[in-house]
């Protein structure tokens, strides 16, 4: 499935760095135009000293060098987890210009920022100018390529007793993709009593990804993945009283989703006619997926000619979509300070968004359940999302050390929902097999036109008393009130609407303390309940507790400590969740010179997840699987799924980090960190050839980094990285994960 | 049990309009320095400006000179609005007393509602920071100078005291840990930034979170595709949000999944057919593969009911 990356890459990078050269490009034509236009009016007697060009104090760098790259182990979890490969790299650059009058000709500041350039997973531009009260102006581009292949989301788990035995030793749903993100946003005369704002954002992803489609048994699909999403902003800022803004700002987003599916090869064979067919994912011939092997043939391909043509396969499928969502929104908010007492914010926003797409789908094969050799479906969806959003906070101010905040959060959306779609199958008439051809069936039209809409409104208000005791210590009690109100009209006929009505009723306080100029801590905690709940997991009873305090004894040295306690639960007997994410941390920086510096942290995290579930499980002869053995009756409640048992995840997690600085010579710097990783934890396992997932693991990277300043502003770079990833999960028919990889990367920075 | 909402919001501000009506008045006591030193209606004559402040303090103006609010001198004919004295306030008794410093405003030491209100008296109005006095930073007595620092910026944009995200980890060390777990957002690798998700000056929504124009997730930001709408809506993505089943920061699951088997995940909910929607039918034994094998669309479907294509 890697066989396609490198091409797709190439020309994928050729257009990842379009949006990054144009910021780049704005950059420097700026930076010329302006440097050009001061040096012609500075006095050309005076030599400009180092860094400084016209009125300029220019300061830049450019990091060029290599990465060398070693894997032991599985490439593809490296490539999932870490992704740095061999090959030249623009490491990083940098420019910052500064007027030093602070009246430049084009801008008084210029900052631009970059870094990953030639190959990295991660790459960025980030770009900055401004010029006093004119304009502002921010760029940012970003690209980040994912790569996943890691089947736990999609396993097959084809046992090896199957004929043939072919273990999915790749993730179906295996996926490449780079995304590549541009924002724009210009404000004019940012500190005029009217200002303006113009903003523009893209986010494209495109790249190979692997998909399944389930008809009679699973097929893999690819799907090259392509979505843009393109956001345009305009906005007014009218300063209409002292300390008053009233803002007006319109968006628009236009989506396109252009990912279309087509049939992949994965368990290929040939009819006794020489067509090829796609046997598809599932290959578990002891439970006929696809089918069975019938004697007196022992395997279900032989001689790569299928031996059962009654068999779940596909000849070919097919599926375009073409979604275009426009969503325009309104805002209007404002902010005022105006009273002496009371600060006030607050806005409203109406957005609708429209989304429509055609479908096409074709499937040609064999769905043995339903006797369907092939089927073609059309249509048209389109959905709306109209959404009312509005918030207002006002803190007035009592006394000096007391006040009362309030905030109010209202958001509301309906998404009527409309599909119009036909499926003509074709039907086998009679004996029905891969061999039975399509005019020896019957076409039979199945319509599906869906109406629905889907409902929900939201409204928070939370009050706060904040009391200032003194300047060393001071605590705060507040309550929330929400309400929520969901309604999903499934086809509109009476009585098939799902009505929820929810009210949540939360108890604040915190106090935080600074007894010393080097010690503060803050403590705060919110216990909230729920009157009812939409799904089944969200909690009727839900507590955080949250402890931070750092201490900083010397100027150089930092402690700090927090405790992040989340509990939730609900106590209804047909449920019982329960679920909580403890984490306590400490960190220190001690940096007592200028040469040594040392940093450590350590953070033990722990999380419970438990709800009563029930299943349907019934292991082979002679194999007992715990969870199964020891699950009580649920035949009452659910009698597709008679077991009943507590889906007990438990899962605690150690990171430890340590990093030390020192500087033995005036031209040497050397960095040595730590980074470890540790997971243990459990699941219920359902089934032999389940993998138990990623609870139990270290992962270690220690790092070693050294730069030589080898003067004439060079500076020699090198580091090396380990990365292990060690797994002791039972893995079942799915490819071991463990890796450990070197990194060594060399670089020549020049700077001034 | 039932509240009626409407009479809460109309109590609240009822209580709020009482506050602001007794207050009010010319007798009112000065409780918050919004004005800055110009609420002080000190005289022109009051202030000595910059030139006089470098006399002594030359290392802390030079290194302020190079940052923005060295433009506040172009303020012409405002002088309280202008260089040092912009923040600090006139400084004619502050020169005449030999450098007494109880003559003048000295940040360091003072409480963070006074210090924020300094700086909130120019930057309170921008884009982004009207929620600051609500929010949890300024509940927990976290001020701009915690943040920000204006003469030793080790980050000339926005003159952070850090860089970025190890300024927040400074407090947050659990969302340092989750960072480092081997799935997460890419925070450390410096593609994205704390504040892209979260608003430090605070937002309308619980833990600073921000949200996008129409009310929705921040996360659709980047994971455009999810957002829809949907012919087929699966109900806890938008009735309960990504975190429904994802954690934001970081995970030691792929997919920054809440648990390690997205069976189940699924199941917790899709059991009990009397609480909820039914779950599946399959022998887990017999044929146990991930749900989203066939369920792909998870997110949402334009035409499939039960999200497999």
């Amino acid at each position: 499935m890697k066989s396609g990356k490198t091409d797709l890459q190439t020309f994928r990078g050729s257009r990842s760095k379009s949006s990054a050269f144009t910021l780049l490009a704005v950059g420097t034509v700026l930076a010329w135009l302006a440097a050009t236009g001061s040096a012609q009016t500075s006095n050309p007697s005076q030599a400009p000293a180092v860094g400084e060009y016209g009125d300029y104090q220019v300061h830049a760098s450019a990091e060029l060098g290599g990465r060398f790259t070693g894997i032991v182990g599985s490439g593809n979890m490296y490539d999932t987890l870490v992704n740095l490969q061999s090959g030249p790299r623009f490491l990083s650059e940098t420019l910052s210009m500064q007027s030093m009058d602070h009246q430049g000709l084009l801008f008084d500041d210029l900052y631009v920022d970059s870094f990953g350039w030639g190959g990295d997973p991660n790459n960025a531009l980030t770009l900055r100018a401004d010029k006093d009260k004119w304009y502002n102006l921010q760029g940012r581009f970003r690209r980040d390529q994912n790569y996943s292949d890691f089947n736990l989301l999609a396993n097959p788990l084809n046992p090896p007793t199957s004929n043939p035995s072919i273990p999915a030793l790749n993730s179906p749903h295996l996926f490449d993709t780079v995304r590549r993100m541009s924002d724009v946003d210009l404000t004019l005369l940012p500190q005029g009593w009217l200002s303006f704002r113009l903003g523009y954002s893209h986010n494209n992803m495109t790249g190979p990804s692997y998909s399944s489609v389930h008809e009679g048994t699973d097929a893999l699909l690819l799907q090259p993945w392509n979505t843009t999403l393109n956001s345009y902003r305009v906005g007014v800022d009218a300063r209409v009283a002292p300390r008053t803004v009233l803002s007006f700002d319109e968006f628009l987003d236009y989506y396109r989703g252009d990912t279309d599916a087509q049939l992949a090869p994965f368990a290929p064979a040939l009819l006794s006619s020489g067509a090829p067919v796609e046997l598809g994912l599932s290959i578990d011939t002891a439970n006929r997926a696809p089918c069975a092997v019938v004697p007196p043939a022992t395997s279900l391909i032989s001689n790569g000619t299928l031996t059962n043509v009654s068999c779940n396969a596909y000849f070919g499928y097919l599926r375009n979509q073409r979604v275009r969502t426009s969503a325009p929104t309104e805002r209007v908010s404002f902010r005022s300070s105006y009273f002496q007492r009371l600060e006030l914010v607050g806005s409203y926003a109406y957005s609708s968004a429209t989304m429509s797409t055609p479908l096409y789908e074709s499937f040609n094969g064999l769905i043995t359940r339903t006797g369907t050799r092939a089927f073609t479906g059309t249509g048209v969806a389109d959905a709306n999302r109209i959404s009312d959003t509005a918030d207002f906070g006002a803190t007035l101010h009592l006394t000096k050390h007391l006040r009362l905040i309030n905030q109010f959060y209202f958001w509301a959306y309906r998404i009527p929902e409309n599909g119009n779609f036909s499926e003509v199958d074709s039907v086998c008439t009679g004996t029905c097999n891969l061999l039975t051809p399509l005019n020896a069936t019957s076409p039979t039209t199945s319509p599906t036109v869906q109406q629905a809409s889907f409902n929900q409104t939201l409204k928070r208000n939370q009050t706060q008393l904040a009391w200032d005791f003194s300047k060393k210590a001071g605590a705060s009690v507040g309550f929330r009130y929400g309400n929520r109100v969901f309604d999903h009209f499934n086809d509109f006929l009476p009585g098939d609407l799902d009505h929820f009505d929810i009210n949540e009723f939360a108890a604040l306080a915190g106090v935080w303390f600074r007894p010393t100029r080097e010690l503060r801590m803050n403590f705060d905690m919110e216990h909230g309940n729920y009157d009812n709940l939409i799904v089944r997991i969200a909690p009727r009873k839900e507590t955080r507790y949250r402890l931070q305090s750092n201490y900083t004894p010397r100027p150089w040295a930092t402690v700090g400590g927090s405790i992040n306690l989340v509990q939730d639960s609900n106590a209804d007997s047909l449920t019982n969740y329960v679920g909580h994410n403890q984490n306590y941390g400490l960190t220190a920086s001690l940096n007592p010179k200028e040469r040594f510096g040392v940093d450590l942290a350590y953070n033990y995290n722990s999380v419970i997840q438990n709800a009563l579930i029930c299943f349907n499980d019934t292991p082979p002869t002679g194999v007992t699987l715990p969870f199964v053995a020891g699950a009580g009756s649920c035949a009452g409640n659910d009698p597709a799924n008679p077991l009943l048992g507590n889906s007990f995840y438990t899962n605690h997690t150690q990171f430890g980090m340590a990093s030390v600085r020192f500087v033995p010579h005036p031209r040497l710097t050397a960095n040595v960190g730590l980074n470890v990783t540790g997971v243990d934890g459990s699941i219920p396992q359902f089934n032999i050839l389940q993998p138990l997932g990623s609870l139990d693991y270290i992962f270690v990277q220690p790092a070693l980094n050294l730069s030589v300043d080898l003067g004439h502003k060079l500076a020699w770079n090198t580091s090396w990285n380990y990365y292990q990833y060690n797994e002791g999960s039972f893995v079942g028919p799915t490819a071991p994960r463990y890796f450990h990889a070197n990194l060594l990367t060399e670089s020549l920075r020049y700077a001034f | 049990m039932r509240v009626n909402l409407r009479k809460i919001c109309a109590l609240t501000f009822f209580v709020l309009l009482l506050c602001v009506v007794s207050m009010a008045g010319p007798a009112a006591q000065q409780v918050l320095d919004k004005g800055g030193p110009a609420s002080k209606a000190a005289s022109n004559s009051q202030y000595v400006g910059a030139d006089t402040c470098k006399t002594c303090h030359e290392e802390i103006y030079d290194a302020w000179e190079k940052t923005p609010h060295w433009k506040t001198m172009l303020n012409k004919g405002t002088p309280s609005k202008q260089g040092c004295e912009g923040c600090h306030g006139p400084g004619a008794e502050h020169v005449a007393g030999g450098g007494d410093t109880s003559k003048i405003f000295v940040f360091e030491g003072k409480p963070r509602e006074e210090t924020s209100a300094r700086c909130l008296a120019c930057h309170g109005d921008t884009h982004g920071q009207g929620h600051y006095p609500q929010s949890a930073h300024a509940s927990s007595d976290i001020g701009c100078l915690d943040c920000h620092s204006p003469h030793h910026a080790q980050e000339k944009e926005f003159l952070l005291a850090r860089k970025q995200p190890d300024l927040c980890y400074g407090c947050h060390t659990t969302e340092k840990a989750d960072f480092a777990k081997p799935f997460h957002h890419r925070v450390n690798e410096g593609l994205v930034q704390c504040n892209d998700c979260h608003n430090p000056h605070g937002t309308g929504t619980v833990r600073q979170v921000r949200a996008l124009p129409s009310g929705d997730a921040v996360c659709y930001k980047c994971h455009a595709d999810k957002q829809g709408p949907f012919v087929y809506e699966h109900v806890p993505v938008k009735t309960e949000g990504c975190m429904s089943c994802h954690t934001p920061h970081g995970s030691t699951n792929p997919r920054l999944l809440r648990v390690s088997l997205v069976n189940m995940l699924c199941l917790q909910c899709h059991t009990f057919p009397t609480q909820g929607p039914a779950g599946p039918a399959h022998n887990q034994s017999a044929k146990y593969q991930a749900c989203t094998m066939c369920h792909t669309q998870i997110h949402g479907s334009n035409f499939s009911a039960v999200f497999f294509k």
